[in-house]
């Protein structure tokens, strides 16, 4: 429900609608001049300022998180006896928390456990959202069903089904994950569903049916490449509501558990100490809202390219 | 208008019993047999048998729910295992506070949301626009726990002006009651404000775009006039029917807007219950939670059908 | 800002010709009877392109009590003129120069500039001296608010202060319009009424508070013939009876003939020629005037004969030309026609024409009653004096089949569609018959709601029908197998109405027309490419075209597109829902003309819907009438047209606005 909401925001409504030409006539054939030389529309919309920012933001961030190993020598667990020391001393790059473990190894490692979490979730859930949208497209009877499914879902705001699906299968990533694609099912699928049917009635598939297309190539070829903008972007956005989600249940102790690195168990841990050591919630909080800003800007820039 | 209620109820009660059927089914699937719990180490297939008897698991899953189903009519929601006490008490202790956040945060979002959104139609330089896309994208963007740390640390912290966490109920106390909400509800209110503001804008844009609109100009109509009577009631459905939505947006952000300003509300109950593992506590709050959801959706169908007098036609 | 009357009025520079004194013939009367005087109005639209100049100095005067028609095709500029003279235009458009002097509303009263009034003054005028109405009524009326609500708003901005007058002046307003029962009819809101009644709703706010101007911006383009018929009464007799002069926008030679005394077309954002409607008409002077005048099917003209489409499109106006914006298309066009902008310049009493070349009337094909001819030789001969090209009458004329005298190709029989909704049902089809014999046109004729569209799509099997039968080449398939499927897609192909919303964004044109192709799995990728050039040739486009999409055409050449698709598989049936009614009058003649070349080419059987019975009469063999989901009547195509049997037919024909003015028809008479 929630992220139904929030993804509702930056796509681009169900229907693009065609270029028209009003007015000043459309003179003849508006020169077939190549404007730009990348012809992928999302391409095109990546390589603009904002899209190479959000690219950059999340690029880094997902190569901090890989190359942890590399980065650092710390142990994210390895508990020394310098407790909350400050950057830079006692040779803690970023200082170390309030058992004394090193909190730029245990960030790092929390970025790549936060984007394990999210590029297995949020794939899993397009996979899904899409085949039940494919369904339901096909079949009467199915689709009464998934749209039920999609409602019944909808109907469990997001960190409350984080509650649910950990009072059931208890605490870890495999819930996270679950909890992330059962929001994203009906997400994904309701957008799907929405722009097939859309589309499908448009006159030019109609006229592709006359031409003689099956429902297939029909599909294929003429309704999902243009109902796939805004499931595109969804993408994008998708993921940062995972990002957002994955730390919510850290931080209020039903996702990642301790003495695991979660960027939201450390945000949370550093909660007493925000007078003291305000440096230690900076590093999670700044991690998080990079990530997030990142893939939103992706996501519009994505968007941007599509309605070109 | 009692046509269209009629022809909406039986949807939104299905949704319902969906919902409550689910959620008696995740107690079901609970890893762990209540049993076994309650039977202690190593007990006789006849005590099994008797405590199986005593709690009605040996009767048809249907009919258990069918019981349950009855009981939660009646208000009788159990026992706590855990926390301890009636659940219904419990639950009713906490809703007061969650439903004074809950409002408090409606109440900032519809009115950030409509200010900005307004703004967003009206300012017309590019520097306006551009700080206004800017907050717009910021409020929605951020996650809760980002910007109620960033406020508290401003605003509790650095500069204390306001209280870095509690509770203390508007009604008994309002001027301080309002100072332990500001900060919780303002935080809880970014994200859906944003999503208001999108709407009216896009509302008020699309309105203004509309053939009735330039009928309204062409015959002299002030321009403030078809903005506010003409075009803004156009606008307002889908931001009606977004609001019934938001509402379940906040019901799931007040876990964890509750987790950072140590809100006593259903929120923290919920946390609470599941880290603990109190079935009956998690029951109670997900279907109240769900039943509000769906109630506030069937009044915002209303209100749209109240509005719009071609909806209640279909 | 105010002039008074006796200083000398700003002239735009650009325009040295149209000097106030002694030259005010040229805007059609003495500028001492002008209510309203427009001097060198630009109009300037920024656009990703850069600025589009819509409205290039147009000059006019409309006197009191006066109708002006403006004519244009679009992109002419004729809406852009009547919203910028009140200032209405939108967001990205302004007036970038020139005059829109308006008098005082008593004599003496001093004269406002509406262009370079400021916002407060121009909503004092608007709705109180000048009144608006626009083409869609559908869209024009908020859905919120309740009629008597609109009317009530539109004086309470002129101050009418007390409520109850307004709202006895509302149901006057309502009663004047035609609306029945006005009294209660107040407190219905827009969608409980037709389209045609929204239209006398928007009248009545137009006028409600007694405006001196009423701008009519193509009033009756989304009505159906016979409302429009209506709607243009309505008009001309309030228009009478208040006093109120009218500048009436339409692309519609028909509907200037009948209700303006004045025309005005304008070209390319210029005024191109001017003058009284029956001198302008009947005896045009500017290449584009007669071209026009010649692309409209006429139901006088003689039957068969071709339409004379303006080859070409019209000017890019982000990079206007230097010279005349015609001349790409003229025939008669100089190099100083290229290269310098023609001034408008006297050639009659109240007469202007903007052409280098012209001198004196141009031709216009026979029209007069005398010069019908009915077959044979003879017609062929008029027909190709006329144009130059194998005329098609005489064929035409002989072609029609009687039935039971050769096989149909297609025909149905007792054909119904009922759409059922939880709540009601439809009756689109109700026992509908008719047959397609081979290689003879089918022309079908209805109003909206008439169910042709409905007939369309249950015969290419989108819609499956719920009663009757449907036989192709003597296989019944009303429920085809999956044979019969394979040999309709093969051989009966469709030609949409929508040129931009029936070619898939996404797919090059190329891709586009070898669609059939693939999916019925007809020859190779090589066969394909060649048979896309073939195809882009044969419908008069630039092979090279294949490589582009669909966004870089205009909508008569995605129309072409369209149909090069559906000729692709070598179809034998071709079924065109309303081919034409999006396009301009000289791009459809082009179009139509394509359609019978192909039909009579190939040898195709076609069927052709439109609701414009003189377009359906040129290029059909045999007509059918439908209205209300039923066949009315039918019959051969001339025949139909000069015999009518049906009152319904007889409707429609006498709805059909014809281009003669009123003036000559009554001499003739």
């Amino acid at each position: 429900m929630a992220t139904d909401v929030l993804s509702a925001a930056p796509s681009p409504g169900p229907v693009p609608a065609p270029a028209h030409a009003p007015g000043a006539g459309p003179g003849p054939a508006a020169a077939a001049k190549p404007r730009r030389r990348i012809r992928n529309r999302y391409l095109r919309g990546l390589m603009t300022p904002r899209g190479i920012i959000g690219l950059a933001l999340v690029g880094v961030l997902l190569g901090a998180g890989l190359a942890a190993p590399l980065l650092t020598s710390h142990d994210p667990n390895f508990q020394s006896a310098d407790a909350l020391v400050g950057p830079g001393s006692a040779g803690h790059l970023y200082g170390t928390d309030e058992i004394g473990r090193d909190l730029l190894s245990r960030l790092l490692y929390s970025i790549r456990t936060d984007l394990m979490v999210v590029l297995i979730a949020v794939p899993l859930g397009l996979l899904i959202g899409g085949a039940l949208a494919l369904v339901a497209v096909t079949h009467r009877v199915a689709d009464v069903a998934v749209q039920r499914l999609f409602d019944l879902l909808l109907s469990f705001p997001s960190l409350i089904l984080g509650l649910t699906v950990t009072a059931i299968a208890g605490f870890g990533a495999g819930s996270i994950v679950t909890v992330i694609v059962l929001i994203e099912i009906p997400s994904f699928g309701r957008m799907l569903r929405g722009a097939i049917l859309v589309h499908r009635d448009r006159e030019y598939a109609v006229a592709a049916r006359i031409g003689g297309a099956g429902p297939l190539r029909l599909l294929t070829r003429h309704v999902l490449p243009n109902a796939a903008d805004p499931v595109v972007v969804q993408v994008a956005v998708a993921m940062s509501v995972a990002v957002i989600l994955e730390g919510a249940m850290s931080f209020i102790g039903i996702g990642i558990r301790p003495p695991d690195a979660s960027l939201g168990g450390m945000l949370s841990a550093s909660r007493p100490y925000l007078e003291d050591h305000p440096f230690y919630a900076l590093g999670p909080l700044v991690v998080i809202t990079a990530l997030v800003v990142g893939l939103n800007l992706i996501a519009e820039a994505l968007n941007r390219g599509a309605r070109r | 208008m009692t046509g269209y209620l009629l022809r909406r109820l039986p949807s939104a009660l299905g949704v319902l019993l969906l919902a409550s059927f689910a959620i008696f089914f995740i107690l079901r699937a609970v890893p762990g047999d209540p049993v076994a719990t309650l039977a202690g180490s190593d007990p006789s297939p006849e005590t099994v048998a008797a405590i199986r008897a005593d709690l009605g698991l040996d009767r048809p899953v249907l009919a258990q729910y069918g019981t349950w189903l009855a009981d939660v009519l009646r208000g009788d929601l159990g026992r706590s295992y855990v926390i301890g006490g009636e659940v219904s008490e419990l639950l009713s202790q906490r809703i007061g506070k969650s439903v004074e956040l809950t409002i408090g945060a409606l109440v900032f979002s519809l009115a950030i949301g409509l200010v900005l959104g307004v703004l967003g139609v009206t300012v017309k330089n590019r520097a306006g626009q551009a700080v206004l896309s800017a907050i717009n994208a910021i409020s929605l963007i951020v996650p809760a726990y980002v910007s109620g740390f960033l406020l508290v640390f401003l605003f509790a912290i650095t500069w204390p002006v306001l209280p870095p966490g509690g509770h203390v109920s508007v009604l008994s106390d309002p001027q301080i009651g309002f100072q332990y909400l500001l900060m919780p509800a303002l935080v809880m209110a970014l994200p859906p404000a944003a999503i208001v503001a999108r709407y009216v804008k896009d509302g008020l844009l699309q309105a203004l775009g509309e053939d009735y609109t330039r009928t309204a100009k062409s015959l002299g109509i002030p321009h403030r006039r078809i903005l506010w009577r003409h075009a803004l009631p156009n606008a307002l459905p889908p931001v009606l029917t977004v609001l019934g939505m938001l509402v379940g947006t906040l019901l799931g952000s007040a876990v964890i807007i509750e987790a950072v300003f140590a809100w006593p509300g259903l929120g923290t109950l919920a946390e609470q219950a599941v880290t603990r593992r109190d079935y009956p506590v998690i029951q109670a709050v997900l279907l109240f939670m769900v039943a509000v959801f769906v109630i506030v959706q069937l009044l915002t169908d209303l209100a749209y059908a109240l509005i719009d007098p071609r909806v209640r036609l279909r | 800002m105010t002039i008074s009357l006796d200083k000398p009025i700003d002239e735009p520079l650009d325009d040295p010709l149209a000097a106030p004194a002694g030259s005010a013939t040229l805007h059609g009367l003495s500028s001492s009877d002008a209510l309203l005087r427009v001097r060198g109005l630009h109009v300037t639209f920024t656009s990703e392109r850069g600025p589009v100049h819509a409205v290039r100095g147009v000059d006019f005067d409309l006197a009191r009590g006066e109708t002006l028609a403006i004519v244009g095709e679009s992109g002419s500029g004729k809406s852009t003129t009547a919203l910028a003279l009140t200032k209405m235009l939108p967001g990205a458009g302004a007036v970038t120069g020139g005059s829109v002097l308006l008098d005082g509303p008593a004599p003496g009263d001093p004269v406002l500039d509406l262009a370079s009034a400021g916002e407060d003054e121009l909503r004092r005028i608007r709705g109180a001296r000048i009144g608006m109405i626009f083409q869609d009524p559908m869209t024009s009326l908020n859905p919120l608010l309740t009629v008597g609500r609109h009317l009530d708003e539109a004086m309470r901005a002129h101050g009418v202060a007390d409520k109850r007058k307004r709202a006895a002046r509302a149901v006057e307003l309502l009663d004047l319009v035609g609306i029945a029962d006005p009294a209660k009819r107040m407190r219905d809101h827009p969608h409980q009424f037709s389209g045609g009644m929204r239209q006398r709703v928007m009248i009545a706010l137009a006028l409600a508070n007694e405006p001196d101007i009423l701008l009519a911006d193509e009033p009756t383009t989304a009505l159906d013939p016979t409302v429009q018929a209506q709607i243009l009464t309505l008009l001309e007799n309030l228009s009478r009876e208040l006093g109120t002069a009218t500048v009436l926008i339409t692309h519609n030679m028909g509907v200037v003939a009948r209700s303006a005394a004045r025309v005005m077309v304008l070209y390319g954002g210029r005024v191109v020629e001017h003058g009284r409607t029956e001198d302008v008409l009947a005896a045009p002077q500017h290449p584009y005037t007669a071209g026009l005048l010649r692309a409209v099917p006429r139901l006088d003209a003689p039957y068969g004969q071709r339409l004379h489409g303006i080859p070409g499109s019209p000017p890019d106006l982000a990079s206007p030309p230097e010279g005349c914006a015609f001349a790409d298309r003229c025939t008669l066009a100089t190099d100083q026609c290229r290269t310098e902008q023609p001034p408008l310049r006297a050639v009659g009493s109240g007469r202007t024409v903007a052409c280098w070349v012209s001198d004196g009337p141009l031709p216009l094909p026979l029209a007069a009653s005398g010069a019908v001819v009915s077959g044979g030789a003879s017609g062929t001969e008029v027909a190709e004096a006329l144009d130059g090209k194998q005329a098609f009458a005489a064929a035409r004329a002989a072609d029609v089949h009687e039935a039971g005298d050769v096989e149909p190709v297609l025909s149905v029989e007792g054909l119904g569609k009922v759409f059922k909704s939880r709540r009601n049902r439809v009756v689109a089809l109700d026992d509908v018959s008719l047959q397609l014999f081979p290689g003879e046109t089918l022309g079908v004729v209805g109003e909206s709601g008439s169910g042709k569209s409905t007939l369309v799509r249950t015969l290419v099997g989108v819609h499956p029908p719920t009663a009757g039968r449907i036989v192709f080449g003597g296989r019944d398939v009303t429920r085809p197998s999956r044979a019969d499927v394979r040999t309709l897609r093969r051989s009966v192909q469709m030609v949409f109405q929508d040129p931009y919303a029936s070619l898939n964004p996404r797919m090059t044109v190329g891709a586009i027309i070898a669609d059939p192709l693939v999916s019925q799995g007809l020859g190779t990728p090589g066969e394909h490419r060649r048979r896309v050039g073939e195809l882009l040739e044969r419908v008069g486009l630039d092979p090279a075209a294949a490589d582009r999409y669909p966004r870089d055409f205009s909508g008569g050449q995605r129309q072409r597109i369209g149909i090069a698709r559906a000729l692709a598989p070598e179809p034998s049936v071709l079924i065109c829902d309303e081919p034409v009614s999006a396009l301009d009058v000289s791009v459809q003649a082009q179009v139509v003309n394509l359609l019978a070349d192909l039909q009579a080419d190939l040898g195709l059987s076609m069927i052709f819907i439109a609701h414009d019975l003189a377009v359906v009469r040129q290029i059909s063999h045999r007509i059918t009438v439908m209205r209300g989901g039923r066949v009315v009547e039918t019959g051969p195509a001339e025949q139909l047209c000069a015999d009518p049997q049906h009152p319904y037919t007889q409707a429609l024909l006498a709805a059909v606005p014809s281009p003669v003015p009123a003036a000559r028809t009554a001499a003739a008479a």
